[in-house]
């Protein structure tokens, strides 16, 4: 009896797995749609021209006032390897946070703030270069369109010059 | 107890902030950037034009005719700038508070990977943010580099 029954459990268990969600914020970048934790973004603005620090490295080019705080400026589209585009009237700034570390990053639109399950993430494909891969913490298909799931510690590291 | 002075600095479409107790003399030098001089003391100056040094690829249209001075040990810089005003900076209490200024710690993410040391901190001020200049950390470099580029002296046996 017990050993029918725990396929049973465990096939629920998984269906219970796959039906836990969390909150995405989805965003484009060029053509591609990308995705955060919801945890981690703090606000969203729209697109004002940042203090440019001399020196400091293009990914990072400059600095925002935020309700008081003083925020780094992240082209997050440079710091994936995709073409630039110039700023226009859906361009925005995610508030983003990790750990003590707070960012602005710099994005094409907002989407939507939606629910996903992490258990159905696809892995990262292995033909992406590491230096891209890391960044990277899966996909998720929506209405079978593929959303990359960024992983901001990771994206942390690699503006700190760690990787 | 007063207040810090501090010094906004005009160079082009640019303005930086600079701690009055880093800045020797402030005068006008009509001539701009030029070679070295000598200062109040005899010592060589060394006349640079700050905003091209803070950022080479930046625009470069100023007047560059008042002069900030930096007094270091053995040598005076005079950095060149467009414009100079004062600005007194708040009192502790009024750090923070709406329409007063407050100088931050530039963003620890970002100082880390900045080219040169040159920025002591962020003003954030009722006409948005400027960068705070450590100016003698640039007077320092500015003289080591003009060192390095100066011919050596045949060493004594």
């Amino acid at each position: 009896m017990a050993g029918l029954a725990a396929p049973q459990t465990a096939t629920a268990a998984d269906a219970t797995q796959e039906q836990q969600t969390s909150t995405y914020l989805l965003f484009r970048l060029g053509d591609e749609c990308y995705a955060l934790p919801s945890e981690h973004v703090r606000e969203l603005s729209r697109w004002r021209e940042p203090t440019p620090v001399p020196g400091a490295p293009p990914v990072m080019p400059g600095i925002i006032n935020q309700r008081g705080l003083v925020l780094p400026v992240v082209r997050l589209g440079l710091l994936l390897g995709l073409s630039d585009t110039a700023p226009d009237r859906t361009t925005r700034y995610i508030y983003a946070q990790h750990a003590d570390i707070a960012l602005a990053l710099l994005i094409d639109e907002v989407i939507d703030l939606v629910p996903l399950a992490p258990a159905t993430f696809e892995a990262v494909p292995p033909t992406l270069s590491p230096r891209h891969g890391r960044l990277f913490q899966g996909i998720a298909r929506r209405d079978g369109n593929p959303i990359v799931l960024l992983n901001l510690a990771e994206i942390v590291a690699a503006l700190r010059g760690e990787n | 107890m007063s207040a810090d002075v501090i010094l906004v600095v005009r160079m082009g479409p640019r303005s930086y902030v600079v701690r009055r107790e880093q800045v020797h003399e402030l005068r006008r030098m009509p001539g701009g950037p030029g070679g070295e001089t000598v200062d109040a003391r005899g010592k060589p100056m060394v006349n640079v034009a700050l905003g091209p040094l803070l950022d080479p690829d930046g625009p470069q249209n100023g007047a560059n005719n008042h002069a900030i001075l930096v007094q270091l040990r053995r040598r005076s810089v005079a950095f060149m700038v467009d414009f100079i005003d004062r600005l007194d900076a708040p009192e502790p209490d009024e750090v923070g508070t709406p329409g007063g200024t407050a100088i931050l710690p530039l963003p620890p993410l970002l100082k880390r990977r900045l080219a040169r040391p040159w920025f002591a901190g962020v003003l954030i001020g009722a006409a948005g943010l400027l960068l705070v200049l450590d100016l003698r950390q640039i007077a320092q470099d500015v003289v080591l580099g003009q060192a390095s580029q100066e011919p050596r002296q045949p060493e004594q046996p």
